[in-house]
This record gives C-alpha cells, sequence and structure tokens, in this order.
C-alpha cells in the first residue's frame, strides 16, 4: 500500500520537466524516504540520503526512455544511494549501531512492544541480512511492490530475488521469534 | 494484491501483534514528518543543496557556454546564488527554519564525493524556485544544466525546445543576465557599483522574475557598503514580495545581526 499523496492542484507553472520533477517528487517522496530507513539508512542520515536520491533522479531524468516507469528508476537510485551511505557509515561507527538492540530500555505499558521498538527490532534484523537480500525484502514486504518490479528494480533475474526474498523472510522472522511454515 | 507466483506477505502470515508484524507495520508506516518532507522539497526543489565551491565551479565552465534562453538563465541562478554565498562569507547551505534542524549537506560535500553513480556531479544539479504559495512569481523555464562527460541525447534536446517554447511571458530576458552577472561579480570589492547595477536591472526588468536574486546581490552591498538599516529595508520589502521564499534564511545570513 502505497501512501497516497494529495493531488498537485496548482496550475501549471514553468516547464513540463519541471512539473514533472515536482509530480514525480510528491508521488515518491515519502517511499524514498521510508525505504531508505528500510535499507539501513540511519535517521541522522535519511534525509541526506533522500536528497541524493532526488539528485541522481533529476539528473538522470532527461536521459530516461519516455515509456520507462518513473517508479523503477527512482526504486533503483534509492538501492544505489542506500548502499553507498551504508558503506560509507561503517567508516563512521559512533553513528551506527551495529549490533542488534539489547532489551528495550524504556519499559512500555503493559508490556506491549511499542511502534518505536517493533521498527527498532525489525530494523535490526535487516542489518544482519546480506545488502541483497534486505534489498529485496525491503521492496517486497515493506513497500509491497510486485516482485517482478523488485527484480527490475534490483537488477536481477526475477528467480534470483525469489530465493533472496526466502532467505530474506526465513532469517528475519528467526530473528523476531516467528517460527512461520515454509520459511 | 500478490502476482501470480508472489508469496503471501511476511506480515499476513505473522500472527496479529507479533514482533514481526508490528516491525513491519512500524517500518510500512515510517516516513518523513510533514516538515521533514517539507524540508526536502525546499532543498530539492530549488537545487540549493549543494556547496558554494562545486557552484562556483559550474558557474566558470557554464557561464560561457553559449546556452539556450531559459537554461542560461538557470545556469545563471546558480552562479548568482553560489558567488553571492561566497561573496558574503556564507556558505551556500540551505538551513532548516527550526532551530537546531539538521543543516542538509550538500550533495557534493567531501563526504558524499564517493557516491557511486557517475552521473551525480554538480553539473547535473537543476535549480529551480518551489511555487511560491503567495506569489505567482516563478522561476523562468529552466532545464539541466549539461554533463560535459555525456552527449546530450535526444530527449534533452527536446525537453530543452518544449521548455524553450513554454516558457512565460515575462520570461527572462537575454539583457538580464549579463547585467546581473556583472552586478555579482562587482560585489567584490566594488559593492557601489554592484549596487548600481542592481537598481540598473530594477530600473530597467520592474517585472523581473530574478527580482530575488538581484534583491539579494543588492542587500548584500548595502551591508558591504556599511548601509545596514537600508539592508535590513530592502529585505523585508523583499520578504513582503515573497513570502516564505525559501531565500529567507539566506538573507537572514546576510544581514548582519542587531535590530533594525
Amino acid at each position: 500500500m502505497r501512501v497516497a499523496t494529495p493531488a498537485n492542484d496548482n496550475p501549471p507553472t514553468g516547464t513540463g520537466f519541471s512539473r514533472d520533477f515536482r509530480q514525480i517528487f510528491d508521488a515518491h517522496a515519502r517511499f524514498v524516504w521510508r525505504s531508505l530507513l528500510g535499507l539501513g539508512i540511519h535517521d541522522n542520515d535519511v534525509a541526506d540520503a533522500s536528497q541524493q536520491v532526488f539528485l541522481v533522479l533529476r539528473a538522470k531524468l532527461g536521459h530516461i526512455d519516455a515509456g520507462c516507469a518513473i517508479s523503477t528508476f527512482v526504486y533503483g537510485i534509492c538501492l544505489r544511494v542506500a548502499s553507498d551511505f551504508r558503506r560509507r557509515a561503517y567508516t563512521r561507527r559512533e553513528q551506527l549501531c551495529a549490533q542488534p538492540p539489547e532489551c528495550p530500555t524504556a519499559a512500555p505499558q503493559d508490556g506491549i512492544v511499542s511502534h518505536r521498538e517493533a521498527l527498532r527490532h525489525l530494523l535490526a534484523a535487516l542489518d544482519q541480512l546480506d545488502p541483497d537480500q534486505r534489498e529485496v525484502f525491503v521492496l517486497y514486504e515493506i513497500e509491497e511492490l510486485p516482485m517482478t518490479e523488485v527484480a527490475t528494480a534490483v537488477g536481477c533475474p526475477l528467480q534470483t530475488a525469489y530465493s533472496r526474498l526466502h532467505a530474506a523472510r526465513g532469517k528475519v522472522a528467526r530473528a523476531l521469534g516467528e517460527h512461520l511454515e515454509g520459511l | 494484491m500478490s502476482a501470480s507466483g508472489d508469496p503471501i506477505r511476511l506480515r499476513s502470515m505473522a500472527a496479529a501483534g507479533s514482533l514481526l508484524e508490528r516491525g513491519i507495520e512500524a517500518a510500512r508506516t515510517g516516513g518523513p514528518t510533514d516538515e521533514q518532507l517539507a524540508a526536502l522539497a525546499a532543498t530539492v526543489l530549488t537545487g540549493l543543496g549543494a556547496t558554494t565551491a562545486a557552484l562556483a565551479h559550474v558557474a566558470k565552465s557554464q557561464v560561457a557556454t553559449a546556452g539556450w534562453l531559459s537554461a542560461g538563465s538557470a545556469k545563471l541562478v546558480v552562479v548568482l546564488l553560489a558567488t553571492v554565498a561566497v561573496g558574503s562569507g556564507s556558505v551556500a547551505i540551505w538551513h532548516g527554519t527550526r532551530p537546531g534542524s539538521r543543516t542538509l549537506r550538500a550533495a557534493s560535500s567531501p563526504a558524499h564525493s564517493s557516491v557511486a553513480t557517475p552521473v551525480l556531479k554538480v553539473q547535473e544539479i537543476v535549480t529551480e524556485k518551489i511555487p511560491d504559495p503567495a506569489s505567482e512569481a516563478l522561476a523562468p523555464a529552466l532545464a539541466p544544466v549539461r554533463d560535459h562527460a555525456q552527449p546530450a541525447v535526444k530527449g534533452e534536446t527536446a525537453r530543452v525546445a518544449r521548455a524553450a517554447a513554454s516558457a512565460p511571458a515575462q520570461g527572462t530576458h537575454d539583457d538580464e543576465i549579463p547585467l546581473l552577472e556583472r552586478a555579482n561579480r562587482a560585489l567584490t570589492g566594488t559593492p557601489a557599483q554592484a549596487l548600481a547595477l542592481a537598481d540598473e536591472h530594477q530600473h530597467r526588468f520592474p517585472a523581473s522574475v530574478m527580482d530575488q536574486e538581484r534583491e539579494i546581490i543588492a542587500i548584500t552591498a548595502l551591508v558591504r557598503l556599511g548601509r545596514a538599516a537600508e539592508a535590513r529595508e530592502r529585505a523585508v520589502r523583499l520578504s513582503h514580495q515573497h513570502p516564505n521564499s525559501v531565500y529567507q534564511s539566506r538573507v537572514d545570513n546576510i544581514l548582519p545581526p542587531g535590530r533594525p
């Protein structure tokens, strides 16, 4: 389920290009931000990383065929930017929590795991995945793209995507204490 | 919702209320706050998120290029912003409007220089103004600055043609650009001259869509000339004409501290 974005009611202004880009931004900004978080970008970096995605997108926009799906393009850029950021983040250890979280520090009410803690657990589990597996997991399980789109965005054959997904699902489910059939 | 062959999604398989289900839900509903989104839009859609030095470099390499009508003005906006920022001693980085909010780093700052895609060069940065909700003064038709490492492709030519064709009636006159460029260059060393040129621009192009850029030059010149009160006056007028402008923080940085 994608977050609905408000229709752009502004009267057409500027060029077709700038209008298009604005529309693309409106349609994808939340997805980009969310995906980057899922792909392991730290809270402190996600604004920068999102900005980079759109800068790259805008730079390349003029070179895409009219028929190419913008969304797929955006996904691909997210993956690349996330990969770069993560690689560089390893040299900034003070900011990155590389280990899985300890037990939640703040006691939740009634022992119910809070939204934030559940997210932290999930992200920690994702951190343990191979980047290839993580990408497929995020695009399929969180952003809920169909696997054909996932494979295109990631740039691998569909079957490869399926097997990466399968591996990722098993690891994540086990890390979060779920034992599910077939995983 | 799954395509044939796609497995059932994990969150549907997980037990209700389980850590797995809640974790995935949290990830799905996470994302930027409205404020964060607006901040992101401000940088992305104005192209101000680039270092001064990088922009100045672009300016040097691009200004000499015989440009397209509208694209030329876009590049010059970059030039002006870059060099004005250099001249005023502030860095051309967009500042968040909330105190303590994170300054978005430039796309081409050293920390980002290792981004894999070769296309992410300063030359590719497009400048574009956010549609100002309170004003219909919008930037002239803009197009991406050309990356000399990659030959222009058919699509880009077509887009430039489209841009030129659909430029608003009060688009940028060819004469404006050299004038503003001279004004901007004059800021270093001859601010009085810069001010005179800015005023000449105002006289000759009263309805210019580059009025904000001109005013920034004028305000900077006034500050340099020690005429802070006039600088502030002009800044106040500018902010009335362009409320919520993304240039506001830049103007704030140019003005000396203290009360008018």
